[in-house]
């Protein structure tokens, strides 16, 4: 659950779209970070993104509301499934974010070339090694 | 540029293993192009 205090609306408002903005300009192939006990990387950051964006617009409509309703203090309330805003002055609360920290990025995937015995590969010949001699093809050029 | 020699499979001096191998499945009237690299023999077909 988020309070947020209608005085703290436009930070949070600039904090989340400058949230956006960092998982906008994320490289998002290479990009792997341990928050917390969760491991970030490509496929997490759609749905952190998704987050993000979901409580952006809650805050930008109900604090529409609030103007259209003529509120000047109110305490904005999302809960996951809903989301109100009161005229009672709650305690805000914001979920602590665990520190991130980077990971080792993956290694790419290691290919193991069969030479066939030979000690080495040569362009456009197809071959294999034996008692030190190499009997080769070649390969007709595409 | 490399030198590449025309030779008959029957006048190919090699391990005999190899060089039967070779006969059984080319014949004695194939020619191949042999190339002597620093520790091998390269033979193309």
């Amino acid at each position: 659950m988020i309070i947020i205090n209608s005085k703290n609306i436009f930070n949070t408002l600039r904090a989340l779209r400058e949230a956006q903005r960092a998982l906008d300009s994320t490289p998002i192939v290479w990009a792997r970070r341990q928050v917390g006990q969760y491991i970030v990387q490509l496929g997490t950051l759609g749905h952190l993104y998704n987050a993000v964006n979901e409580i952006l617009e809650i805050v930008v409509a109900a604090s529409n509301m609030a103007d259209n309703l003529g509120i000047k203090e109110y305490s904005l309330v999302i809960e996951p499934s809903r989301a109100y805003i009161t005229l009672e002055q709650l305690p805000e609360v914001v979920p602590p974010l665990p520190r991130s920290s980077p990971l080792e990025p993956l290694r790419e995937p290691t290919a193991q070339i069969n030479n066939f015995n030979c000690p080495d590969t040569t362009p456009d010949l197809v071959k294999f090694c034996i008692k030190g001699v190499e009997i080769a093809y070649y390969l007709g050029k595409r | 540029m490399k030198s590449l020699r025309k030779v008959r499979v029957s006048s190919l001096n090699l391990d005999k293993e190899v060089k039967d191998i070779l006969l059984k499945v080319l014949g004695e009237s194939e020619t191949v192009y042999i190339e002597i690299l620093s520790d091998r023999i390269r033979i193309i077909l």
